[in-house]
């Protein structure tokens, strides 16, 4: 189905198709954009998890607001913002809970996740401090960061999506990325 | 220039981002012509974004993304609501018939239970007071037989006494003691009101999670933990590292390897959110809820890191669900006992000994292996009882 671009539905069509009934055509717009939807979410959440758990989610809200989607609207745009609302609801209730990696004897990080077999390298020391520095800021600072700076999202996006003014939008933005250049001062241009 | 430093810093993000209005952006352009710091600042602020744009996400099993849509069509199945979507928009009808049908359940189990109590012949042994003080409150009499005295030994720290809410009707039965008799006898006799059958209700719903706890504990600690589940068997054995897994919701854990002794030195419950795949094999597992111990949190993630939990039926991902999974450590008893090294005799600070509603109430009872592939295999706790 992905193999044949020529004959590739375009998104609007496959939802029109959804929402006449064919779930197959469903089943296409979650291959599309399935690896899309979980990498919003576990930026968001730092977590597989969790992360797993609301792509889940948000593929089964979206289709059961199919059939109220606004076609001016990208599907992966309505559906990114149905991840990134479920995300951001789920760490204001989770406050409470830790995201930060925890270390083991010997060094390596709790919380890396066992799907990921690459061997310990720079990388992976990256990606774990940078786990560490997200996991320190502030939700609404971390997810704001995450949407710009990752799913390149504008102000404006970020700000709808949110429900918070595109002001307070760029206030977090330079606080969370004043913290992490605190935080990864290493890896930070010498200044 | 010093005094223009700050307000152009705090465009500096929104001058990256393109996100500035054609003045600000000609300001900000002048200004870092000019001032050495606020290119540093800048070359740092783009720095990080392509630091945390460079570093891949896990890398998935290549049928990862198989099983995820298998789930999501499950999780849509299952909500029953959710049938073809339209293009209609929603209405309030559905919503209004769902609320009446669950008023209506509720009003005739409420009218069943009452009948119920008003029909039911007086029970022998229970006068008809004391009878209808129970029946009047059901909840207070429950809670009390939750703290059956039988379960506390003489001379012994009380062990697993059961205080949650949601106790099983077995548990009241098998609570006789010389100072609960007569409670134990009036919960029997309220068993049959509405109070208790919804809270069997309640609580049948737990009883595969009980099971499946029962084994996880055995499983895990093999014949040490095993030996713990009841005070005799502690009485009998203190020296034994005592270890409860409790599986909030999730699939059978089928092996795991025995926990390092050396390992179990403090007290703690940890909760790991851990996923598996469709074969059972443990995806990931992150700590949750730490027990404040990082030596304790480590062991917990390593111990479920080389589990193994029970493949997906053909007809069903469930087992494969992310679930979280609740380990409780307890530090060790330690005496010396024959035919063993001597280790350090500690008993658990009173505010840290298991928690009730972690020691299961099903101890001694040939218990059914939750089906996990259509073969139901008796399985038997491995106490030395």
């Amino acid at each position: 189905m992905v193999g044949e671009p020529e004959t590739r539905a375009s998104d609007v069509e496959l939802i029109h198709r959804v929402q006449s009934g064919d779930t197959g055509a469903f089943d296409e717009l979650m291959t599309r954009y399935a690896a899309s939807v979980y990498k919003v979410t576990y930026s968001l959440l730092r977590n597989h998890a969790d992360a797993d758990d609301l792509s889940q989610e948000t593929f089964i809200r979206a289709y059961k607001a199919i059939g109220r989607f606004d076609e001016q609207y990208q599907f992966y745009t309505w559906v990114r913002r149905i991840a990134v609302n479920l995300c951001f609801n789920h760490l204001k209730r989770s406050k409470k809970f830790r995201f930060e990696s925890l270390p083991m004897a010997d060094g390596e990080a709790v919380s890396v996740d066992i799907a990921d077999p690459r061997p310990q390298s720079a990388d992976s020391g990256l990606r774990r401090d940078l786990d560490r520095a997200l996991a320190k800021l502030p939700s609404d600072q971390r997810a704001v960061f995450v949407l710009r700076v990752n799913e390149e999202m504008s102000y404006d996006e970020i700000s709808k999506a949110l429900g918070i003014p595109a002001g307070t939008v760029m206030s977090r933005l330079n606080r969370a990325r004043q913290k992490l250049r605190d935080l990864l001062r290493e890896y930070m241009p010498s200044v | 220039m010093k005094s223009t430093c700050g307000s152009i810093r705090e465009w500096l993000g929104a001058f990256v981002d393109g996100e500035l209005d054609a003045a600000r952006l000609e300001q900000v352009r002048d200004h870092l012509e000019a001032c050495a710091a606020c290119r540093r600042e800048l070359d740092q602020i783009q720095e990080l974004g392509r630091l945390a744009k460079s570093v891949e996400h896990p890398r998935l099993a290549e049928d990862y993304w198989d099983w995820q849509r298998t789930k999501v069509w499950h999780g849509i199945r299952n909500r029953r609501r959710v049938s073809v979507p339209s293009h209609r928009g929603t209405s309030v009808w559905p919503k209004l018939t769902t609320a009446a049908a669950g008023l209506l359940v509720v009003l005739v189990v409420m009218v069943a239970g009452w009948r119920t109590l008003l029909e039911r012949p007086v029970a022998v042994g229970i006068a008809p007071s004391s009878r209808r003080t129970s029946a009047g409150a059901p909840a207070a009499t429950a809670l009390e037989t939750k703290r059956p005295a039988a379960v506390t030994k003489p001379d012994k720290t009380p062990v697993a006494a059961p205080e949650r809410v949601g106790v099983r009707s077995e548990e009241l039965a098998e609570a006789p003691a010389s100072g609960a008799a007569g409670i134990g006898s009036a919960s029997r006799d309220v068993g049959t009101t509405a109070a208790d059958r919804a809270r069997k209700s309640a609580t049948a719903s737990m009883r595969r999670t009980d099971e499946a706890e029962l084994k996880v504990a055995a499983e895990l600690a093999g014949q040490q933990v095993a030996s713990t589940h009841s005070a005799e068997a502690q009485r009998d054995h203190p020296s034994t590292a005592r270890l409860k897994g409790r599986i909030v919701s999730g699939p059978v854990l089928l092996e795991s390897p025995p926990l390092p002794d050396a390992d179990v030195l403090d007290t703690g419950t940890v909760l790991l959110s851990v996923t598996t795949d469709s074969t059972g094999r443990v995806l990931s597992a992150g700590v949750r809820h730490s027990s404040g111990s990082p030596k304790l949190d480590s062991l917990a993630v390593r111990q479920i890191r080389q589990s193994r939990f029970a493949a997906a039926p053909r007809d069903s991902r469930d087992v494969s669900s992310p679930f979280e999974y609740r380990f409780q450590f307890q530090k060790k008893q330690v005496k010396p006992v024959e035919g063993r090294e001597a280790e350090t005799d500690q008993e658990p600070p009173e505010g840290q000994r298991p928690r009730p509603e972690q020691v299961s109430p099903t101890q001694g009872r040939e218990l059914q292996k939750p089906d996990s592939g259509g073969k139901g295999t008796p399985l038997k706790e491995k106490t030395s009882k």
